[in-house]
């Protein structure tokens, strides 16, 4: 296989939902010949199509859970070839701290935004469910990253986002923080103090771009 | 069952089985209440009745769906609450005599029949019990096959249901419609295996999923066949999955379609009510009543054929009564005057002709104050 054979091979397993299919793409004879930054943007571009058939209604959650398992069998590969995917990239992308606030283990909508922010070039560092506040504010330090995206399916935890979202605001005034879930509208993530609600994984990166532009001019710069 | 019996049963202060009373008798009697209902106040019993043949009461009857959420009432715990059917019991009853409505849905958690099952639960003393997904029943494929059915004797959570059922009945009696509830096979598979996991398997392995459904369904027959013989009038059916936040729509049909024919069928064979409760988006209304049939549907959000609530009321209306569909979000965070004006609006499209309950598209927020759950039987009350 050619290396533009590969490439598309990739972005056309990835769309597919054929996890097995990107594994012989990877395992192809020609990969190491490849900048592990194209192979990303191929990968990329297949989930971002898979997005599309799932905005328009044509994949199911199923479909595009598949298609993020074979998304990220690729990438799985490209972090052991390549440690840092983003080394041939002049830009440095947007870090995203992610996770299900303490008391829900409901994460289902969280894994498939988090795969959709990777996919859209963003820096995902996903601290799973049921996560302590402690937790979320020692990742926001370590990463720097500049937006905090949180999740819950569940109204007995809203007390303690508000409370996270609070200290978050305290100890980290530039970084942009978005939720969503079953209990939210814009309204309630406004209430809490969130700066931006996505009410769906296809909606997620672009509210996340608006909310980080938003908190980019605010605070003077601009993302 | 024949009008001595009913006379009987409703002498004994409980409500003879609906199914088993005839058509014709049913609408008379709807007729009759929807007649009286222009000069005097009617009971739940009537008011529901007559909605449920399409005529309009009194009013617009209503339900809070005030679960978990009225044992803040007594200050109980959530594991006091969902294990032991005394206290829901009495929570349940609380909840109804101190914010009101018609219909009481009987809804403890979503992981009553997985626990059962065999799934590892938590159960935290501030919120809803749920499965400690990090000791899954499914860890693998191949575990779908290795499912037992179990006998209710066996099983503590659902016997508590039934014993729930069964108080709750008793204690609420014509005061009130006491409706049971079950989890469709998919939804206690997804507690047993965790949703995502169990929605990729859906695709990729159907089979294994419908024999794991197959015999879970036959544990589900015996759960509601139990219930019905509480005394509860209606039993409702949760098949969140039938909706896009589950299965494409012909894939639902494939696998629980026809299980949760089955359930039905098992419930109206006591003569008992059917209701489906999904509060998933886009939901699959078509589906659903092709294969369950129900008198009800509880919905969060507008089905997949109906852009609008006029669309739904004029497509769905005439033959299912549409029980909702207040947003959670708004109970949440909205005055109680927000729910008002939510509350009225919804009667406004919903409720001519009959064929409609005002009540919240999910279960009451669990810890949020009750004054929201007041509004929303108020409104019913002053716009119904």
């Amino acid at each position: 296989m050619n290396q533009k054979r590969i490439l598309l091979s990739l972005e056309e397993s990835v769309f597919s939902k054929n996890s097995d299919e990107v594994t012989r793409a990877v395992q192809a004879g020609a990969i190491d010949k490849i900048l592990p930054s194209d192979i990303f943007k191929s990968l990329s571009k297949g989930i971002e199509r898979a997005r599309e058939q799932f905005r328009n209604g044509v994949y199911s959650i199923p479909d595009f859970l598949l298609a993020i398992d074979a998304y990220r069998r690729g990438i799985g590969f490209l972090k052991d070839y390549a440690v840092d995917i983003t080394a041939n990239n002049t830009e440095c992308p947007p870090k995203v701290v992610i996770g299900v606030v303490e008391g829900d283990v409901h994460d289902l909508g969280k894994n498939i935004v988090a795969a959709v922010l990777e996919a859209s070039g963003y820096q995902v560092h996903d601290l799973g469910r049921n996560v302590s506040s402690e937790i979320f504010i020692d990742a926001l330090k370590k990463t720097q990253a500049s937006i905090l995206a949180l999740s819950t399916m569940m109204s007995t935890t809203l007390d303690t986002m508000k409370a996270l979202i609070w200290m978050v605001r305290k100890i980290f005034p530039a970084v942009a923080i978005i939720v969503g879930g079953a209990p939210f509208d814009m309204d309630l993530a406004r209430q809490i103090g969130a700066d931006g609600y996505a009410e769906n994984a296809i909606a997620a990166p672009d509210e996340t771009r608006r909310v980080l532009n938003n908190i980019s001019t605010q605070i003077g710069f601009v993302a | 069952m024949n009008l001595l019996g009913m006379m009987k049963t409703l002498k004994s202060g409980r409500l003879p089985p609906l199914g088993t009373i005839p058509d014709s008798l049913l609408d008379a009697a709807a007729g009759a209440a929807s007649f009286r209902g222009r000069f005097r106040k009617l009971t739940s019993v009537e008011r529901i009745l007559t909605t449920f043949r399409h005529k309009e009461p009194d009013r617009v009857p209503v339900t809070p769906i005030l679960c978990s959420a009225a044992r803040q009432i007594s200050g109980m715990t959530f594991p006091d609450y969902a294990l032991n059917a005394d206290k829901s019991a009495q929570s349940f009853i609380d909840g109804f005599d101190f914010v009101g409505g018609d219909l009481v849905i009987l809804m403890l958690d979503l992981s009553v029949e997985a626990a059962d099952f065999g799934q590892k639960m938590n159960y935290p003393d501030a919120s809803t019990p749920h499965p400690d997904y990090s000791q899954p029943v499914i860890r693998h494929i191949d575990d779908y096959e290795r499912i037992r059915r179990i006998d209710l004797a066996d099983a503590p959570r659902m016997t508590e249901f039934v014993k729930l059922c069964r108080i709750v009945a008793e204690r609420i009696g014509l005061r009130g419609i006491v409706t049971g509830f079950v989890f469709g096979p998919l939804g206690v598979l997804s507690m047993m295996r965790g949703a995502e996991n169990m929605f990729k398997d859906c695709v990729l392995y159907p089979k294994k999923v419908i024999s794991a459904c197959e015999t879970i369904t036959g544990v589900l027959i015996d759960f509601v066949d139990a219930q019905c013989r509480t005394g509860v009038p209606a039993v409702s059916i949760d098949t969140l999955y039938a909706s896009r936040n589950g299965l494409p729509k012909k894939l639902w049909e494939e696998i629980e379609g026809p299980f949760s024919r089955d359930i039905s069928m098992a419930i109206k064979k006591h003569g008992v009510v059917v209701g489906i409760h999904n509060c998933g988006h886009d939901l699959y209304f078509d589906s659903q009543i092709k294969f369950m049939e129900p008198e009800v549907i509880s919905f969060a959000h507008l089905p997949d054929d109906c852009g609008t609530r006029k669309e739904l009321k004029r497509r769905y209306g005439d033959h299912v009564t549409l029980l909702g569909h207040v947003p959670t979000p708004l109970l949440v965070h909205g005055s109680p005057r927000d729910v008002m004006e939510e509350c009225k609006r919804e009667i406004e499209e919903l409720a001519a002709g009959g064929g409609f309950i005002l009540a919240p598209g999910c279960e009451y927020p669990p810890n949020i104050p009750l004054t929201n759950a007041i509004a929303l039987v108020k409104a019913a009350e002053k716009f119904g």
